[in-house]
């Protein structure tokens, strides 16, 4: 199963949007326009179009800024912390957010993308 | 229209709805992980009641599976269809099944039916919420624990 061609299809049926609106790197909120209901929704839609479980909180990042303020709070380096939170996250790609994030909202596609690819593996 | 019982806002405000509760189901017969099934009579009330009984057994269910801990709430009715006049009159069979959820968000596939015909069905996603200070613990829990024991007692007296 082609999880960008499946979630695609997802966002453009909830968002009602043109399918080529989306790649990997659009932003969800900033972009598309996602508002938390659609996330409540979508993560309904991912459990049921790719069989996972789905924790809202780990799948769309709520709690990223809280983990970074846990890392100041506990003198550890931000990335690696952080990361253990979000396993589907590269180090690069949890730097990247780290570093944008007074930019508003940085969850992007690719990250949901990432969160389905990793717990497809376990299951 | 007055909807308050005193002058001052500062008092609890009295909705006229013209039924005798908004609880809109008489009892709860089977309920599992994946299933729920309710029972209401209707004495020629407005279709749309039967929705609004759909939703209610719909979020019972939603209530059991996360034993009581958060508050739920309709989140969206993604389907709905009528298969019936405007109005209800006899026992209906309202049942629920699980479709999808996550840790927070609960699609359930819910119809109701008399002599083992659909008279409505549809698809309603329902939302989690944890206890805060709108939506209070020490209210709520205790209301629809009650609420729900009822009715799966088939106690009317304390519903």
């Amino acid at each position: 199963m082609n999880i960008l061609e499946e979630l695609k299809k997802i966002l453009t049926e909830l968002l009602d949007l043109d399918n080529g609106d989306i790649t990997p790197e659009t932003y969800l909120i900033q972009e598309l326009g996602a508002e938390s209901i659609d996330l409540l929704e979508l993560a309904v839609a991912i459990n049921s179009c790719f069989k996972i479980k789905v924790k809202d909180e780990e799948i769309f990042l709520t709690r990223f800024r809280l983990h970074l303020t846990e890392a100041e709070q506990r003198k550890e380096d931000a990335v690696p912390y952080v990361a253990t939170k979000y396993p589907f996250l590269t180090a690069q790609r949890v730097e990247e957010i780290i570093k944008n994030i007074g930019k508003g909202p940085q969850l992007k596609v690719k990250d949901v993308m990432g969160y389905i690819a990793f717990h497809s593996k376990e299951a | 229209m007055n909807f308050f019982n005193t002058d001052s806002f500062n008092t609890h405000i009295v909705v006229r709805t013209g039924m005798k509760s908004f609880l809109l189901l008489d009892r709860i017969v089977e309920i599992s992980e994946s299933r729920i099934v309710g029972i209401r009579s209707y004495a020629g009330d407005p279709v749309y009641l039967g929705l609004e009984s759909l939703a209610q057994l719909g979020a019972f269910f939603i209530r059991s599976l996360t034993d009581f801990s958060k508050h739920v709430f309709l989140l969206k009715i993604a389907r709905c269809v009528f298969s019936t006049g405007p109005v209800l009159s006899g026992e209906y069979t309202f049942s629920g099944d699980l479709v999808s959820r996550s840790d927070s968000a609960f699609q359930v596939r819910l119809h109701s039916e008399k002599d083992r015909r659909k008279v409505i069905e549809g698809d309603l996603l329902f939302g989690s919420v944890e206890y805060n200070d709108y939506f209070k613990q020490e209210t709520l829990h205790h209301h629809y624990r009650k609420v729900f024991s009822c009715l799966l007692n088939d106690s009317k007296t304390v519903c």
